[in-house]
């Protein structure tokens, strides 16, 4: 996937996307280059610093890992609400 | 272990945990606890989450009313952070695993994340690097509570680490529990490189990012030799700076053997021991070892950091305090030596390209009188109660000179008119470090009581060099064949004009060279406390025959390096012990 938005996936889309995460029960890794963070800790999704257009791996694994998989794909795609 | 170059500004060796100073100086207090404890120490943890989480949620209410949702947003983020689960983990396994204290493992992860943050190109990212510090205080602020301590209350021995260290944070600092000094920014001129050297302490500075580095209560070594700062050592290196540190301490007793000794060489000549200070408190340590007098009391801490200009009171105060620590003793006090674009408070002076060659020190006084003459009168007052000289520094040319000593004639008439009591007699002298003023130093001697030569800035006016300056500090050198002749030439000239001639830049007291100053004719050195124990050591060791054979030879000498190889053969001769 790839990072919509202009100001890349700083602090408030970071804490949307973990909010979001932390809905599901199965284990949600994201996945940029060699980082390889859990989706759920705001911290985390910061750290790999990703700005606009910077492409990334959603991966999912457990019971609701699909609608998971769908919902963040969603919130990605809309870029987070924001421009 | 981590291992961190700065520049040395004051030489020695500390090992002791951290005290990193922040904006609220939160210090933590313990590192470790016992594998027992850990569960009691999670429950601290999370009852600190729980009161911080419920202050961001009354920050956050607070913000929604007064600026709306979108500044109210950022406690949200700040919130997650706390109930974060990847943090919160690495922090619980601080605490169980590693048997860390919950301060202690909140700063380390938090530090951990820091660095991360700051590493990243993108200036908004690395910005959110202040949201973790808030974080880590928040927390902090909940786990310490009351036991908080800060430079004057220790409870035990630390190294300050900072960004940066003014002179009214360290102003009360506990001297026997402060070991050492370590900063981001700074040089060779800044506050802590002053204060360090007048406490006898290692400071490193100019780290870039040590304060991040370093978490409360890490073990710290400041190398105050090389410049290294090591962070949590490991055992072979802290072995070797142990080893180190006693040896050091050995010659640091042996030394203080010399406080009561005459500064006398070995062929009976008599050297005047004077001593540098910048605060009122140094005097009693100049004294222990032995000074005869102060021989430059730098004035301008008065001026830095404040918001104002100091009155003539407060100027008052300061030396009155100063020479009530020395009350028979000469004390030579040296008028304002500062730029105005950088340090003096209220003024927006426009940039200058060169300040080391511009609007400074007398230059600046004679252009603004007014603020010049509130520093004579509190000079002249204050001589009136004990043995005060004044010394005017940067003079160039005998113009300015005369009209220093006019507009100090000045202000005597207006005390005079005033009926406050001054001391009209007051010895008048000057700094000579202007290579301009050094040439001709016969045409002066007529006009003032006497000299000082400020070597660290004729130093680099001669050789043209910023010392500072990274790039070119290695041209810096006391040693310069060209510096040696000109001191020679001063020296010379101040004795045939019976002017006295002293020495008050780091070059004497540096023993490496008191045997070519001595040589010279040198016989009045004035410098920092510790220092005086150290070129006392080598004036007892040494006869003035030695000393004019060891200058006649190294006046024909024509690299630094011979000069330095030639000093350091002669001082190994002579001084076995110091090897």
């Amino acid at each position: 996937m790839e990072i919509r938005n202009s100001l890349g996936l700083h602090v408030r889309p970071a804490s949307e996307l973990a909010k979001l995460a932390q809905t599901f029960t199965c284990r949600i890794r994201l996945v940029a280059g060699r980082d390889d963070v859990d989706a759920r800790s705001v911290m985390g999704l910061m750290t790999l610093g990703l700005e606009q257009g910077a492409k990334f791996e959603l991966r999912a694994e457990g019971d609701d890992d699909a609608a998971a998989v769908a919902a963040l794909s969603e919130l990605v795609e809309r870029g987070f609400d924001e421009k | 272990m981590e291992i961190k170059k700065g520049i040395a500004v004051s030489p020695g060796v500390a090992i002791a945990p951290a005290f990193l100073l922040e904006s609220e100086d939160y210090r933590i207090p313990e590192r470790k606890i016992r594998p027992e404890r850990a569960d009691g120490e999670v429950l601290r943890f999370d009852a600190a989450v729980a009161a911080a989480r419920k202050e961001y949620e009354e920050l956050r209410e607070k913000a929604r009313e007064d600026a709306g949702d979108l500044v109210a947003g950022i406690f949200n983020a700040h919130s997650m952070i706390l109930s974060d689960p990847a943090v919160s983990g690495e922090i619980l396994k601080g605490i169980r695993e590693h048997n860390r204290t919950a301060e202690y493992a909140l700063s380390l992860v938090m530090r951990r994340y820091a660095k991360i943050f700051l590493g990243h190109k993108n200036r908004q990212f690395a910005d959110r690097v202040q949201d973790i510090y808030d974080i880590e205080r928040m927390l902090l602020r909940h786990l310490i509570g009351e036991r908080r301590e800060n430079l004057s209350n220790l409870s035990t021995e630390v190294v300050v680490i900072a960004h940066d260290l003014t002179p009214s944070q360290t102003a009360a600092l506990d001297r026997n529990k402060v070991r050492g000094f370590a900063t981001d920014a700074g040089g060779r001129t800044s506050h802590v490189a002053i204060l360090a050297r007048a406490l006898g302490m290692p400071a490193v500075v100019g780290l870039k990012n040590i304060s991040l580095e370093v978490s409360g209560d890490d073990t710290v070594i400041i190398d105050g030799h090389q410049g290294i700062v090591v962070i949590r050592p490991d055992r072979a290196t802290l072995e070797k700076y142990r080893e180190t540190e006693k040896r050091l301490h050995r010659t640091e007793t042996e030394l203080s053997g010399m406080r009561t000794m005459p500064a006398v060489t070995l062929d009976g000549v008599k050297i005047t021991m004077l001593g540098n200070i910048e605060f009122p408190h140094e005097v009693d340590d100049c004294l222990k070892n032995g000074a005869e007098g102060i021989g430059l009391y730098r004035t301008e801490y008065l001026y830095l950091g404040q918001d104002k200009e100091p009155t003539e009171e407060d100027h008052l105060r300061a030396y009155s305090e100063v020479v009530a620590h020395m009350p028979d003793k000469p004390i030579v006090l040296r008028t304002l030596d500062l730029g105005a674009d950088k340090y003096l408070p209220g003024r927006t002076a426009e940039h200058e390209p060169n300040p080391f060659l511009g609007l400074r020190s007398i230059r600046l006084c004679l252009q603004e009188p007014e603020m010049f003459k509130t520093q004579l009168r509190a000079v002249l007052r204050a001589a009136a109660k004990g043995n005060i000289r004044i010394m005017f520094p940067m003079i160039t040319t005998i113009s300015e000179l005369r009209q220093a000593k006019a507009l100090l004639g000045h202000v005597m008439e207006d005390l005079d008119e005033e009926h406050v009591p001054f001391d009209r007699n007051v010895k008048v002298g000057m700094m000579v470090e202007v290579p301009a003023a050094a040439y001709i130093l016969s045409d002066f001697a007529r006009e003032v009581d006497f000299f000082s030569v400020g070597t660290n800035d004729l130093i680099q006016y001669t050789l043209a060099v910023d010392r500072g300056n990274e790039a070119v500090a290695s041209l810096y050198s006391p040693a310069n064949p060209a510096v040696l002749r000109l001191l020679k030439h001063v020296v010379t000239a101040a004795d045939e004009a019976k002017v006295e001639i002293s020495i008050c830049g780091e070059m004497g007291g540096d023993p490496d060279y008191t045997l070519v100053l001595l040589g010279m004719g040198f016989r009045v050195l004035s410098v920092t406390a510790p220092g005086i124990l150290e070129v006392k050591k080598v004036i007892r060791s040494i006869s003035i025959e030695q000393a004019k054979a060891v200058a006649d030879k190294v006046l024909t000498l024509d690299s630094d390096r011979e000069v330095i190889s030639f000093l350091k053969e002669t001082t190994r001769k002579l001084l076995p012990e110091n090897f």
